[in-house]
Formats: C-alpha cells, structure tokens, sequence
C-alpha cells in the first residue's frame, strides 16, 4: 500500500490527487499531439498558400500528397493524442483516482504512435495519395491502412483504459456519487469514440486486405457509407470532447458552475444517440442511397444533436455569467463581458472558440447539411471552411486553452513568455476565422475544395472565377499566415515551457 | 437559474437571440442562391 500511495501528488492548487502513470500518460500523448500539430500546420499554410492563386506555392504532386498527410496529422492525430490525454486527466486527475491498467494505456500510445508513424511515411513515399478519404477505387499501398487500423485500436484502448479508471475510482471508493460534469462529457466522448473507431476497422480491415491483394473487390456505396461513420464521426469526438473542456475553462477561468447541470447531461446524451447520424450528409448526393434516408438522418435526427448544441450554447455563456455577475459585474446587459479576464489565455480560447465553432462553423454546418442546399456546397470550398471554423476554431482552440491549465498542473512548469501567451488565442482564432470565412465565401462562387487547379486550365472546361474569388483568396491565405503565426506561438510557449519553464514545487 | 434579478443571465439571452438571427439569416440567404441557381418549374 506504501508503494502505491507513493505514486500519487497533491495539487496544491486544485488539490487534486494525481497518479504517476495517469500523469506521464498525459504527458506523452499531450506532447505527441503538439508535435502532429505543429507538423500539420507547417503542411496547412503551405496548402493555403498553394491555394492563394497569387502565389501557388506546391507543385500538383506535393499539393496532393500533402493535402493528404495535413488531413491525416491534423483531423487524427492531434486531435486523438490529445483527446487520449483529456480521457486520462478527466479520469484519474478530475476523479483523484489511479488509473487503472497503465501498461494498457502504453499500449494504445505505443500502437498510436506506430500506426500514424506509418501512415504519413506511407504518404510522405508517394505511396497513398488518396486524401483522407482514401475513396475506393482509390488504392494506397497495403501499409497505410494497416496503419490506420493500428491506430484506431489505440485508440479504442485509450477508452477502454478510461471507463476501467472511472469503474475503479468507483468500486475502490476515491470518487463517490455523480460524475463531475467535465467527466461525464469526456464519457460521452468515449462512448462516440468506441463507436467510431469501430466503424474505421469495420471499413479499414478489408480494404486492407483489398491493397494486399487478398480480396478481389471493394463496394464503393458501402465503403462511403461506413467510412463516414468514422470519417466525420470523429469529429464529433472533437464536438463532445471539446465541450467537456469549455466546461472545464468556464470553471477554472471564472469559477462558472452548469445552471442546470442535468440539462447539460441530457445533452450529452443527444450527443451519444443522435450526432453520428450526422455523418450521413457527406453522402447527400450519392445516387446509392434513397431520398428519405437522406431525409429523416439530415433532416429530423441530425437536428436533435444540433438541439444539444443549442443547450451546451446557451449553458456555457449563461454560466460563466452568471459566475461573473457574482462577482459584483452587475450593470446592464454586458458588464461582465467588458469586465471578464480578457487577458488570460484559457478565458481568450474558451470565447473565441465559442464564437468560431458557434457562429462559423456551427450554422454553416447545419445550414450546409440540409439536403436542398447541400447540392450547391457540396465539394466547394464551403465545405473545409465550415470544417475549419468547427475543428480548428473551435476544438484546437479549446484545446490550446487547456494547455494553459495542463502545463502547470501536469508538468508542473510556470507557464514560459506569458506576455505571449496572452496574446496567442487572438493571433490563431482570429487568423483562423478569417482564413474560414473567406473560404466559405470563395466557395460560394462554386469553388471546389482538394483542387490544385482550380480554374480547371489544364482541362476541356476551364472556368475563369473573376477577381472577386482571387480577392478571397488572398484573404484566406492572409488569414492563414496569421493563424500560422498563433499556432506557431502556442508550440513555442508549450515547448519553451517544457524546457526553460519554471519549476512548480508540489 | 438564481432568483436575485441581478444575477439572471440577460446579456447571454441577447447574444444567443443574435446568434438565432445569425442562424436563420444565412438559411434564408442559402435558400435564395439555391432557388437563384436551380431554378425549378
């Protein structure tokens, strides 16, 4: 027992109990995450300024192929290591508890690392330019997917490692009664996840064994069909996990508490049940499935995940002002928000990441998801700008507003440069909503996304979108470079911390 | 929700019927370009 309770720390600040292996694990897949994300985005503002048609930076070839690796390194693996160490921290730090099964918990990094290792060295050789939907007929060699299917069994370990520490923290008595708020969403998350990454080895496995030439064929109906239900299904990982941390930022920013903290709950629920239903609106205009089905998932069910939103939208604002209006900021409608800790980075990131998830990425994705409309944004640049506003707007921002709690915590570093990180969310969130509103806007003018030649030139249709499509272009790559100089920022501050960081003293 | 009247959160109640206005403008603006584009009958 000695050696057991040896391995455990107190927080002096949030009094926390945090268990040795939980918080390396943390470390590890936090650190991970931010090196996938600093490589992404290097590969991201040069595909958007391969895109800004003035200056057209990438050959064809290397447009494609990195276009492939950006989507791989940014839509899984950053987003996945480091939900893999949200899951270990709302776990075993938020509960006081151990976690249960480290050697597991290796497991999924080890197999994580192994399997995205592999995929982007299977882009990187030229042997997978596929894009991230790698679409059948489209074929990579056999490798890449093995890759992809080694990750996600990861992360589903990762889960499984989860729900053991919350089952333990239980039945061994560190945590009693209901689970904490931010826990129960990161259930939440690992419940869609489990689903998820289910449905990536459902498709994954025999396409692999289609590349290895031991199965003949491949259905493309069926393959769309299931790969969404792990394609845009992880985002809604994103989704659910990225709401648990605004909770967790409204708390340790302002020391916000849930109104109605059941309606949260319920809401994560209508997550669990009806959010990947909203997968099926990738496949709107695919001949294969019938007009109803397309009807009753994107038009009655998506919309009661987007009613979950609606709560978590209105539940978040309304608990941090209240939090504020305690505090004395009580004139009119908006003196707590003019009083609120603009300069502290994790309050910066949760407003922002609110305003880009909601008001760009939110209404656009609904908006684009109806079936009618859908048929003048679908393939245009509409789609990655509303993606762009809900995953980098939105969750990486989130994301990077925790790293500002988890570094002193986890690491036990001062926060290094804090007169830069003040100013980081506003240099990323605002870069990266202008990047997606001018592509949302360049798009309604028809143009398509994954295109290195846009104006089509070198084909038998060439289109000539005029002045005003160059001008958006410009402004999202603009856009871009600015949001580039914040994300960079965040990796300088994270590492600098890491390494020169001041020593905090349990 | 607290009964104190100062507590009650009406500058979120502004801002989330601004983002309903938000929402509802941009349907009806996709509507429109859909109906300019395809047009039907």
């Amino acid at each position: 027992m000695a050696a057991k309770s040896e391995k455990f720390r107190t927080c002096p600040t949030t009094g926390f109990k945090i268990h040795g292996p939980a918080e390396t694990l943390i470390q590890i897949n936090a650190v991970t995450a931010i090196v996938f994300l600093l490589v992404g985005g290097i590969i991201g503002l040069a595909l958007a300024l391969t895109r800004w048609q003035a200056i057209h930076l990438l050959n064809d070839t290397l447009f494609y192929r990195l276009l492939s690796l950006h989507g791989i390194a940014m839509l899984v693996a950053w987003i996945i290591f480091f939900e893999m160490a949200i899951l270990y921290f709302a776990s075993a730090v938020v509960l006081s508890a151990r976690l249960a099964v480290p050697w597991l918990g290796w497991l999924q990094y080890l197999l994580m690392l192994v399997g995205g290792a592999i995929v982007a060295v299977q882009i990187l050789l030229g042997n997978a330019d596929v894009m991230f939907t790698s679409y059948v007929p489209l074929q990579a060699h056999h490798l890449y997917y093995l890759g992809i299917i080694l990750f996600a069994v990861g992360a589903i370990l990762g889960c499984v490692v989860f729900f053991a520490t919350v089952v333990a923290a239980k039945t061994e008595g560190a945590h009693t009664g209901y689970l904490p708020l931010v826990t129960f969403g990161a259930a939440a998350a690992a419940i869609i996840a489990i689903g998820t990454l289910s449905h990536g080895a459902i498709v994954f496995i025999p396409t692999w064994l289609w590349a290895a030439g031991l199965v003949p064929m491949m259905d493309v109906e069926v393959y769309r069909l299931i790969f969404w239900g792990f394609g845009h299904s992880s985002q809604q990982i994103n989704v659910c996990a990225m709401v648990a941390v605004w909770y967790l930022l409204g708390t340790l920013t302002v020391g916000s508490v849930p109104l109605n903290e059941k309606v949260c709950r319920s809401a994560f629920v209508l997550y669990i049940l009806f959010i990947n239903i909203a997968s099926e609106h990738h496949l709107l205009v695919d001949p294969g499935l019938s007009a109803a089905h397309k009807t009753w998932n994107t038009g009655y069910f998506m919309h009661l995940a987007v009613l979950a939103s609606m709560i978590h939208a209105f539940s978040i604002p309304a608990a941090v002002e209240v939090a504020l209006r305690k505090k004395g900021y009580t004139k009119g409608a908006f003196e707590w928000l003019k009083k609120a800790p603009w300069g502290n980075p994790g309050w910066s990131a949760l407003v922002l990441s609110l305003i880009g998830f909601g008001f760009l990425g939110g209404i656009t994705g609904v908006v684009y998801g109806t079936e009618q409309i859908n048929i003048i944004a679908h393939n245009n640049l509409r789609i990655p700008g509303h993606f762009h506003a809900t995953v980098v707007c939105g969750t990486t921002l989130a994301f990077m507003g925790i790293t500002y709690y988890v570094l002193p915590l986890i690491f036990r570093r001062e926060v290094a440069f804090p007169q830069l990180a003040k100013i980081q969310p506003y240099l990323f969130g605002i870069g990266m909503m202008v990047f997606s509103t001018a592509m949302m806007f360049a798009g309604g003018f028809g143009v398509s996304r994954r295109s290195w030649d846009m104006n089509g030139v070198e084909s038998a249709f060439a289109v000539d979108f005029g002045p005003v499509v160059d001008i958006a272009l410009a402004i999202m790559g603009i856009g871009a470079l600015v949001g580039a100089i914040g994300g960079a920022l965040y990796c300088v501050i994270a590492v600098a911390t890491l390494l020169i960081g001041k020593k905090i003293n349990a | 929700m607290s009964e104190n009247p100062d507590l009650a959160p009406k500058g979120s109640f502004i801002l989330i019927m601004v983002f309903f206005a938000s929402f509802v403008l941009f349907y009806l603006l996709n509507w429109k370009q859909l109906a300019a584009i395809w047009h039907v009958g």
